[in-house]
């Protein structure tokens, strides 16, 4: 079953307006479904992620409803039917 | 494929295809049997988007289909070698997908999908016809260049145009449902393109191509997000493609979705997408006129003048909440081209625009990376320059973590400069307040493969070998915060100029301290001769006049203000020999402003304007060297950088008399 991507505003501009994405494949894991997501939107890697594959500090991802940190970082494996939140995090200045 | 009549069925009163194929005498029954079997699976298939088989009858030698009647233009005659736009690719890309999803999911391969297989009726809907046919068919009813290939290819015919047939199909494999998506992608490259993927004039050019080459290149209209989905299905390994077709609809079906989202644009979004900025009334800018480049901590503005300076008029902000601490214009190669990196947690990007600011790429990719061996990232990018009149393109980027990239085709791509990133000295560099920055960046106008770059907290490094080597060029300048207060590297340097008419003399800003060299930066001295502060950031070199420099002290290191509240622009015409302030229209009370290391600059117009941004996002302007200062601007966020540009002369043509 697919996994949803959840889009912030700041990135519909690179998937046509999109704030949903749905892959129709089914990743093993967060970091099979980036990869897959950028193959569809190739604006957002380098906006998600460093030239060397992080996450980009202040960009938090959230499997369901937990922060991808404490579900096992990129290679949290995925069930059917998961959400994908990509959320920018709080920040001052 | 045999001979189409159009019948009419006496009983249902309604017109149909009548397809006759013409067995092949030396066909087994058992071929007759399992073609009659796929056609009689074929017509199970209902969907909209396939042509509806009636009927399938075994007339011995002849084989009649009654088949629904489809009236269109087959979509290999609307490509005619004319690329279709983007809009109806995407229309009847997403049509054909879905016939073959529907298809797939029925067990039911097409085997032979192709342009001239598809008919586009005139409301725009598309039937894919003759699926499953084409398996086992006589050869001599296939395209001439296939039987050679059957013949080359073994006892097995293999059917379908060659040009359309996968890398595995050629080597003798059965096709299966990812052959279909092959020839979806060979389709739609047609489509796009007006050409096929992989041209050729034999047999043997074709298949090489196939089996060897990329896709030949698509136009660079083509939206990458179509692009991306062609490569997908045009993998020469099986296992890279989509694995299904419902996969492959629902790529076209998001791009599709945005095709109908009323455009964020009157174009299309094309190469690198193109960034419009509405809501802002845009700058029409003459030739002759000045323009400045306003970098700050949550965008850019751009303001135009008349060479008179005394009116300006303001755009902005582009890139709506971003930082902008690097701003160029290249006029070189008779661009009219500005530059501005523009930083976010997103990331950092470089955006041109070559109409003064209505739209400015977007880059799909960062077009800075640090290569994958330096384990480093980019964080923010601090200079953009233009490399020499000579070199129109090479341009450099000076960045964070200090490095410096270059780029020797007008920006499209860029490189680390390894020598400067190898040298031993750099695991020692410390980063300054700011972080450790490549921040200036002087290409010496004067000696080739020459170049100074300023790093913070390193020091001046040179090269005079195009970047391969680079040496330390600090002796003299003093460090406040190492025992050894002369060391060879380590120093804070905030800026350096030079005036290209000397290119030996170089001036510089430290972290405490002005200096001057005339031997390219060999040795420094000590210029604070007269100035209420030696510490400061900003620092810009007459245009015409090598002696002349422009500075703005600041307090302390402590007390990053100008001293005592007083806003004064300092300036010295004898090359620090003595500096006196410029201070009339300037604030001098309860003015406690910071101007930093690229907020400070000068236009090439004779008299000179001078002009700096504060942190507290106040431009000034002086249009007669400093003597006079306006304040242009009130209420920007934080400035960081100010630019100053002449947009070049009309040139004089004087044309043979007729």
């Amino acid at each position: 079953m697919p996994v949803m991507f959840h889009i912030p505003g700041p990135l519909r501009s690179f998937t046509a307006g999109q704030a949903e994405v749905d892959l129709a494949a089914s990743p093993a894991t967060l970091s099979e479904a980036l990869a897959a997501l950028w193959v569809r939107h190739p604006g957002l890697r380098d906006r998600l992620v460093t030239e060397q594959g992080q996450v980009r500090e202040h960009i938090n991802l959230f499997v369901g409803n937990e922060h991808f940190r404490y579900t096992g970082g990129l290679a949290t494996p995925l069930a059917a039917d998961t959400e994908v939140w990509i959320i920018p995090a709080i920040s001052g200045g | 494929m045999g001979v189409v009549y159009r019948a009419h069925d006496e009983v249902l009163h309604r017109d149909v295809a009548l397809k006759i194929l013409t067995l092949d005498r030396g066909d087994a029954e058992s071929s007759r049997e399992f073609l009659l079997a796929e056609a009689r699976a074929s017509s199970a298939l209902a969907h909209p988007n396939i042509c509806t088989i009636h009927e399938v009858a075994d007339f011995g030698g002849e084989l009649a289909i009654v088949m629904e009647l489809v009236e269109g233009r087959p979509l290999s005659s609307l490509i005619e070698s004319r690329a279709l736009t983007i809009e109806s690719v995407l229309r009847y890309g997403r049509q054909i997908a879905a016939a073959l999803a529907h298809a797939h999911g029925r067990g039911v391969v097409h085997r032979d999908l192709k342009s001239s297989n598809v008919v586009v009726n005139p409301e725009g809907l598309v039937k894919v016809l003759d699926f499953g046919l084409a398996r086992r068919l006589p050869a001599q009813t296939l395209e001439a260049v296939t039987q050679s290939l059957g013949s080359l290819a073994g006892p097995r015919t293999i059917a379908g145009t060659l040009s359309h047939m996968p890398p595995e199909v050629l080597r003798g494999e059965p096709g299966d449902h990812l052959t279909d998506l092959w020839a979806f992608g060979v389709l739609l490259h047609e489509a796009v393109s007006g050409q096929l993927p992989f041209p050729g004039s034999t047999i043997f050019e074709v298949t090489s191509a196939i089996l060897q080459q990329p896709p030949s290149p698509l136009p660079s209209s083509v939206p990458p997000s179509v692009t991306a989905i062609i490569q997908k299905c045009l993998a020469k390994d099986p296992a890279q493609r989509y694995q299904q077709a419902a996969e492959l609809q629902a790529a076209l079906d998001n791009i599709q979705a945005a095709a109908v989202v009323p455009a964020p644009s009157p174009a299309e979004p094309r190469g690198p997408l193109t960034l419009v900025h509405r809501g802002i009334r845009h700058l029409a800018v003459r030739s002759g006129d000045v323009l400045l480049l306003v970098g700050t901590t949550k965008g850019a503005f751009l303001l135009r003048s008349t060479r008179q300076r005394s009116r300006w008029e303001v755009a902005g902000p582009y890139f709506h909440g971003q930082a902008i601490y690097a701003l160029a214009y290249d006029s070189r190669a008779g661009r009219r081209r500005l530059w501005a990196a523009t930083h976010t947690f997103w990331g950092t990007f470089l955006r041109s625009s070559d109409d003064f600011g209505k739209t400015w790429t977007n880059p799909l990719e960062a077009n800075i990376k640090f290569p994958a061996d330096t384990g480093t990232s980019l964080a923010n990018i601090w200079q953009i320059c233009p490399g020499s009149a000579d070199e129109p393109e090479t341009l450099y980027c000076g960045v964070e973590p200090a490095a410096l990239f270059e780029s020797r085709d007008g920006g499209d791509s860029w490189a680390l400069v390894r020598g400067l990133f190898d040298h031993p000295h750099r695991p020692r560099w410390v980063p300054g307040n700011g972080g450790l920055c490549l921040h200036t960046i002087i290409p010496d106008p004067a000696a080739p493969g020459r170049m100074y770059v300023a790093i913070s907290a390193a020091g001046v490094y040179r090269t005079d070998d195009g970047g391969r080597t680079w040496e330390a060029r600090n002796r003299g300048v003093r460090v406040v915060y190492h025992p050894d207060r002369y060391p060879e590297f380590g120093q804070c340097v905030h800026k350096i100029v030079l005036h290209p008419a000397c290119p030996d003399r170089l001036y510089l800003q430290n972290h405490w301290g002005l200096y001057r060299s005339d031997d390219g930066a060999a040795t420094w001295r000590d210029i604070a001769n007269g100035v209420p502060s030696d510490f400061g950031f900003a620092m810009t070199v007459h245009p015409h006049d090598p002696d002349c420099v422009y500075i703005v002290p600041i307090e302390s290191d402590e007390f990053r203000c100008t001293p005592e509240g007083r806003l004064r622009v300092y300036r010295t015409r004898n090359g620090g020999s003595s500096w006196e302030p410029l201070m009339q229209g300037l604030p001098q009370k309860r003015a406690y402003e910071t101007v930093l290391r690229d907020a400070l600059t000068t236009d090439p117009l004779d008299p000179v304007g001078v002009y700096f941004g504060t942190r507290n996002g106040q431009v000034y302007a002086s249009a007669n060297e400093g003597k006079n200062w306006t304040k242009i601007v009130d209420g920007f966020p934080p400035i960081v950088c100010v630019k100053a540009v002449l947009n070049g002369e009309p040139r004089q043509r004087r044309g043979p008399k007729s």
